[in-house]
């Protein structure tokens, strides 16, 4: 029979579960009757299967074999589904290889072409039978999707047009959902979430739902990297991390301090020892050097004490000749030896009286005879004596002058040996002096060679030498500093304007990308609300009665109107006349002409399209906002990189001009120092070679002036010499004359005497010669003259040993008494002079033994210093572990002279070391205050591994740097915003197109209350009336999700910049955080409610109310119980009918409504007869079959269409047994 | 007076006798009463309670002025185990400064290796298990307000342990040999 619908017209088990084979036809309403577990849940699953094609949505449990394993349990086992159409019959069969597969055959079902020997084939012969007999079949199709399009319509395959049931929209899907749903509901009780399930999953796809854990996820991401990014930005941090970086800066001068120390020790300990050795060898040199000068003196003085001796010796022996001749010269004194000299003076004159006078006597005794003779022998005799008188005074005379001679010889003998003595004397004196004057002389000029010298010499030359290149390398550093300061500084400059112009380069491209972005989203929201105005409108516009009241409209109208008239909403549309195509009376032919409206899909599809390119604006935005941010903080990053690297150097540079620049104030110091020192040391040698100059000079001076003297004095001498040799010359001429006088004068005397002799004679003679006669008295006198000159001259003998003796002393001791004292005098000068020589030795001496020992002391006190260095480093440095620390710098350093010293470089380093240890305690506190602000998996990787030692500090502290320098705040900033911005958007763009659901829902729900007023059930007006509204949703989480898609409304354009921590714009702050506040409310409410996705039925709620004769509901969530049994189902039932009814409109074509569906509500045996007629014919008014479940037998079953009865066969097959085959009119 | 919106949740927590430290997860709350005006307009505020909001370095707490003998007592000996738990911590290869992180298996594993540490720990719980004695102190730290538990094993040193080491570093030893530190 062909039927003028299109229906599902029956339903062909074949190998089916508990059945072997059932042919049930279905084209109406349908009763399955039979007890429990006699299979009617299976057929109205299998029913279901066409509608949903999901073998999970089918309500079988979990712990139940799955759809496909337990109908389709053999290769040949088969659902055949007919459908019957205006047209014709088709039929699809379904069949399992190893998953199931869908094939359309153009013939109504054939039991021959599957059923062969009372066998089923296998689907590969079936498909040869169909060849066999030509029938058209489908290709195999494979997915269930795949056989819905076809079935409802929306495959695009035209080929597969012919088996649809129906022209179903995008939205078809709900239909077999709202069957499923119904079915499945098989709950006494409807509860409000029931339909709202229903209402929204005939809306709307899973797709539209909010998957609150992955929201969760995403703000619990967002969150944690927000609040790592806020506590990065936390005063304290701030203060903390400035800390950490000087702590850091500090930690790394000291180590180098410590290095350079510890080099300079290395140094200074290998220069100590060496000059340890040197040292030791000149001290020892210079005491060998004392002892060689002292012993040289000791054996000058005794040399000079030798000489001393001898002439100590010579004038001991003087002083005992002069004692000898003092003593001697008294004893002849008491002697009277002067008396006795006088006398003895006169003895050759006595001796010559006593000749004469005993002559006299013996001629005056001898006779007389001859008194002529005796005369003359008188006169002869006188004669001879006077001529004898004359020869001794001749004699005495000749004496006399050859006295004077000899005198005088002597006199200037003495004189000539006097004054050569004199002469010899001064000179010897003069001599010596001169040579002094020569030796001070030599002095002099030795002095002003030395004076020249110590004018001309360097001190400290090694010291000071070693300060100027110190100093030197200073400068030139200073001066290589400076130029790759300015480079260095240049560099930073460039790099900041570098910096400067990415900056300015991404903001003007960023804000061409915003102005571009919002131009296109204004755009697009303005199309939006266009579509929005048309859709908001059109049902009082002239397209809305098209749409009601011209179902072809499309075609004819659609192609001559504008939209400007087909939403205008003055035209007052009314239909005249039917099919009549014709423009006021004139037909066109629009074959060729284009449809110049859109359907309402279409304009829904524009509309989401344009939502979607929003969307996908919005992400770009994002996307590039990020993109920019990272590509601006890579290269900002390296700039920061280099400009930190630079700065880092900067820092050491100056670093190293602070500490050269304090080397160089101590270097000039120490130069100033040294220089000092020197030229103290210069003012002190030249003050003592000055004071040895004017010494020498005054010496000089006294020298000349003591020689001069000399030469006085012994001009003087000589005179003095000179005039007593004269005086002395003098004396003797005058003695000399004296005696010559007296001897003239005697021989005068004589010579008188004699002539009165001769006289007196002549006259005796005469006399005689007169008287002869004799005169005795002239004898007698004669007598006693002759024998006092011999007692005189007796007495002379007596004594002329003494005088003899006297005359030797006279001549060897008392005359040289003179000589003796010069000789004495001449040697005690000698010894004086001597004295004064070793004086000048000795102080010379000490003048350089005292030098020697200042040296030495120098040497020693230096020595002292270093080897108390090296003392102090092996008692105090060597055993810490410091050394041990420092062991690989301080070892290999090069020997080189240190200012500090070794004790002051350990104490140095002993200090910097401790210093080190407080920085480091304070730099670790730091770091572990500064980490400990964070969460332990901070995404800025702020962690520190605490047991990890100083290198992790020191690490962390690098990173902490270079986090600074490379700015990487900003990434994170930057990735925060845009995943802030996705949030906010994506909850935003979500929440829109749940909310854009609220239309439909109001629709649907005001439809479906329509659909209820319709149920009036006039006939038995058991039912008063069915109300349904919706009120706001309860739901937090949704609240939430509200206020922040309203926040994303009222500030679209937020995502200007990309920083949520900018606190410049205050304006924009203040949105800043309350955006992060509404995450983070969302984010905690949605901990707190524990929903898993806010679907469309969360977006409100549904509340019934329900009259039936006197009960009234009053407005409630749930339908329990709504009178009697009968009543409640049959309430229930029209409900679900009514949902069904409304999603098929919501879902298909309204134009072509010539299908039927069917609603499977199972286990109706509780409403009455008539409640069910009005049931059913309440459906069928929908255009739907109802397919019931009856546990027994009742007279309900004849009010369908066709009625079954399920029981099992001898082979327990189940077996479907219809009970009545025509529909009973009513 | 604008007292903070979020007064009520400082008071619970300070006047149960805890601390806000400034990096613990209540940090929030630590810079709602550090902001501007508002320690002295709170100060004010829960003066009227009997309560006196007190500021250290990085923490706030209440004091009250008067209490009786035998809180002070109890206050008292339970300074004098805080004091042995610090001084527990204090011979750790790590010292507790402010921002450590303790996990319960490290201290376990340094006592197991310290003799000393050990003997410390072992004077402060009588759990069985090591680690146990140990989350046993580290949980009294953290009801105490001087440490915060992060995780199930990890244990992070609060702002709050200046407050000890300051009531610490009050107490003075006697000279006169007799009287002994508590």
């Amino acid at each position: 029979m062909m039927e003028n619908r299109r229906i599902l017209n029956r339903i062909i088990f074949i190998n089916i579960a508990n059945t072997d084979y059932a042919s049930i036809e279905i084209a109406g309403n349908t009763c399955f009757v039979g007890t429990n577990n006699m299979g009617k849940t299976t057929l109205q699953r299998a029913i279901l299967f066409f509608y949903s094609a999901n073998t999970r949505g089918l309500g079988i449990s979990s712990s139940q074999k799955s759809f496909e394993d337990y109908y389709f349990q053999y290769p040949n086992s088969y659902i055949i589904y007919e459908i019957a159409t205006e047209e014709s019959i088709f039929h699809v069969m379904v069949y399992r290889n190893n998953k199931l597969f869908y094939r359309f055959v153009e013939s109504p079902f054939v039991q021959e072409h599957y059923i062969d020997n009372s066998e089923a084939l296998l689907p590969k012969q079936i498909v040869a039978r169909f060849n066999e007999q030509r029938i058209n079949y489908s290709d195999q199709i494979e997915t269930f999707e795949r056989y819905r399009n076809i079935i409802y319509g929306a495959d695009p395959d035209k080929k597969y047009k012919k088996f649809a049931l129906m022209k179903g929209n995008s939205n078809y899907h709900n239909i077999p959902l709202a069957i499923t749903s119904i079915f499945l509901s098989s709950e006494s009780t409807i509860r409000a979430e029931f339909v709202k399930e229903c209402i929204a999953n005939s809306i709307t796809t899973k797709h539209t739902n909010i998957e609150l854990k992955t929201v969760e996820r995403q703000l619990r991401q967002f969150t944690e990297r927000y609040q790592d990014i806020e506590t990065f930005f936390r005063k304290e941090n701030s203060q903390r991390g400035d800390l950490i970086k000087d702590n850091f800066g500090n930690i790394r001068n000291l180590k180098h301090k410590q290095r350079s120390l510890a080099t300079e020790l290395g140094g200074a300990l290998k220069y100590g020892i060496e000059q340890k050795e040197t040292l030791v060898e000149q001290v020892n040199a210079k005491r060998e050097e004392i002892t060689a000068v002292e012993q040289e003196f000791r054996e000058k003085e005794s040399i000079h004490q030798e000489k001393n001796k001898e002439v100590n010796q010579e004038i001991g022996a003087l002083k005992s000749k002069l004692r000898e001749a003092d003593k001697k010269l008294k004893e002849y004194e008491d002697k009277g030896i002067r008396e006795l000299l006088l006398k003895a003076e006169e003895k050759p004159q006595l001796a010559l009286e006593l000749q004469a006078r005993e002559t006299e006597y013996a001629t005056l005794t001898a006779g007389f005879s001859d008194v002529e003779q005796q005369f003359k022998t008188l006169f002869s005799a006188l004669e001879n004596e006077r001529k004898e008188f004359e020869n001794v005074l001749n004699a005495k005379g000749l004496q006399l002058d050859r006295k004077l001679e000899e005198d005088k010889n002597n006199l200037k003998e003495n004189y000539r040996k006097e004054e050569g003595e004199l002469k010899e004397k001064f000179r010897s004196e003069t001599d010596r002096y001169k040579q002094l004057l020569n030796q001070k002389e030599l002095e002099r000029k030795d002095a002003d060679f030395k004076e020249k010298d110590i004018h001309q010499k360097k001190y400290f030359d090694k010291e000071i030498g070693l300060l100027k290149g110190h100093l030197e390398d200073i400068a030139r550093h200073k001066v290589e500093r400076s130029s790759l300061l300015s480079i260095k500084n240049n560099t930073i400059e460039s790099l900041k304007k570098e910096g400067d112009h990415i900056r300015d380069k991404n903001k003007l491209t960023s804000e061409q990308y915003v102005s571009r972005n919002k131009e296109e989203v204004t755009l697009l929201e303005e199309k939006i609300k266009g579509i929005d105005a048309k859709l908001s409108i059109h049902q009082n516009t002239f397209f809305g009665f098209l749409q009601e009241n011209y179902p072809d409209w499309y075609a004819t109208i659609g192609k001559v109107c504008n939209e400007e008239i087909l939403f205008n909403q003055d035209l007052n549309p009314r239909l005249l006349k039917k099919q009549i195509d014709t423009l006021y009376g004139i037909e066109l032919d629009l074959s060729n002409v284009s449809v110049y409206s859109k359907t309402l899909d279409e304009y829904e599809q524009e509309k989401s399209m344009h939502l979607e390119k929003l969307a996908q604006l919005n992400h770009a935005f994002l996307e590039f906002r990020e993109a920019q941010a990272h590509e601006e903080q890579s290269r900002l990053a390296s700039i920061g990189k280099k400009t930190a690297h630079l700065k880092n150097e900067i820092a050491q540079l100056e670093y190293e001009a602070g500490q050269d620049e304090q080397k160089e104030k101590q270097y000039n110091l120490d130069l100033l120092e040294w220089k000092s020192k020197g030229e103290a040391l210069r003012e002190k040698d030249l003050l003592e070679i000055y004071s040895v100059q004017e010494a020498i000079k005054k010496e000089s001076a006294s020298l000349k002036q003591t020689i001069s003297e000399l030469d006085a004095v012994l001009s003087k001498d000589t005179a003095t010499l000179q005039k007593r040799f004269n005086d002395k010359l003098v004396q003797v001429t005058k003695a000399f004359e004296a005696e010559a006088a007296k001897l003239k004068e005697q021989k005068e005397e004589k010579v008188a005497e004699y002539d009165e002799r001769k006289a007196n004679l002549q006259k005796e003679k005469s006399k005689v010669l007169k008287t002869k006669g004799v005169d005795d008295t002239r004898i007698k006198k004669l007598r006693s003259e002759i024998e006092t000159t011999k007692a005189a001259l007796d007495a002379l003998d007596k004594h002329a040993e003494l005088i003899n003796d006297y005359r030797k002393d006279k001549r060897e001791l008392f005359d040289k008494i003179e000589e003796f004292k010069k000789e004495k005098e001449k040697f005690e000068e000698r010894i004086k002079q001597s004295e004064r020589e070793f004086a000048n030795e000795k102080q010379m001496h000490a003048k350089r033994l005292s030098q020697y020992e200042s040296d030495t002391r120098a040497l020693a006190e230096e020595l002292k210093r270093y080897t108390d260095g090296l003392e102090h480093f092996e008692r105090h440095f060597r055993e810490r572990a410091l050394f041990d620390r420092l062991r690989h710098v301080i070892e290999p350093a090069p020997a080189e002279h240190s200012e500090i010293g070794i004790i002051g470089l350990c104490s140095q380093l002993l200090a910097n070391d401790t210093e080190y240890h407080n920085q480091f305690e304070k730099f670790r506190n730091n770091v572990t205050e500064f980490a400990g602000r964070f969460r332990p998996d901070n995404h800025l990787n702020f962690k520190i591994n605490a047991q990890a030692g100083e290198g992790e500090y020191e690490r962390f502290a690098a990173y902490l740097q270079d986090f600074y320098n490379e700015n990487k705040i900003q990434t994170s900033i930057a990735e925060v915003a845009k995943s802030h911005g996705m949030l906010i958007d994506a909850i935003a763009s979500k929440m829109k197109a749940l909310i854009e659901h609220k239309g439909r829902i109001d629709k649907m729900v005001s439809k479906m209350e329509a659909d209820f007023s319709r149920a009036s059930f006039e006939g038995s007006r058991l039912i008063e009336y069915i109300k349904l509204k919706s009120e706001d949703s309860e739901n937090k989480v949704l609240r939430k999700l509200q206020r922040i898609a309203e926040f994303r409304d009222q500030n679209p354009f937020l995502y200007g910049e990309a920083n949520l921590f900018n606190q410049a714009n205050k304006a924009k702050a203040e949105i800043d955080k309350r955006s992060v506040e509404l995450l983070n409310d969302l984010q905690k409410t949605i901990s707190e409610e524990k929903h898993e996705e806010i679907r469309v039925q969360d977006l409100f709620e549904l509340r019934f109310r329900i009259k039936e004769g006197k009960n009234d509901t009053g407005w409630i969530e749930k339908i329990d119980k709504v009178g009697s049994t009968g009543t409640d189902m049959l309430v229930k039932a029209v409900i679900y009918i009514t949902l069904l009814n409304v999603f098929i409109k919501e879902s298909t074509e309204k134009t072509a409504r010539n299908f039927f569906v069917h609603c499977i509500i199972d286990e109706v045996g509780q409403i009455s007869a008539t409640y069910l007629k009005e049931l059913i014919n309440f459906a069928e008014e929908r255009n739907i079959c109802l397919v019931n479940g009856l546990p027994n037998e009742s007279k309900l079953e004849t009010h369908y269409n066709y009625t079954y009865k399920f029981r099992k066969d001898q082979n327990g097959f189940v077996k479907v047994v219809p009970l009545l085959t025509m529909s009973i009119e009513p | 007076m604008n007292i903070p919106k979020q007064t009520p949740e400082i008071f619970s927590i300070l006047s149960k006798g805890n601390f806000i430290s400034s990096n613990g997860s209540k940090g929030k709350l630590f810079d709602v009463i550090a902001y501007e005006d508002n320690f002295a307009i709170l100060k004010e505020f829960f003066s009227h309670t009997g309560y006196h909001l007190e500021k250290g370095y990085n923490y706030f707490y209440f004091s009250q002025q008067e209490e009786t003998n035998t809180l002070m007592e109890k206050k008292l000996e339970q300074f004098a185990y805080y004091i042995d738990v610090m001084d527990f911590f204090s011979s750790m290869d790590t010292k507790p400064a402010v921002g450590t992180r303790y996990r319960v298996t490290q201290i376990a594993e340094e006592c197991y290796a310290n003799e000393r540490l050990k003997q410390k720990l072992f004077a402060l719980s009588r759990r069985e298990k090591m680690t146990d004695k140990v989350t046993e102190i580290a949980n009294d730290l953290t009801t105490g307000g001087f440490f915060e538990q992060e995780d199930e094993d990890t244990y992070k040193v609060m702002d709050a342990i200046h407050y000890l080491e300051q009531v610490i570093s009050l107490i003075t030893i006697e000279d006169d040999g007799e009287q002994t530190n508590p």
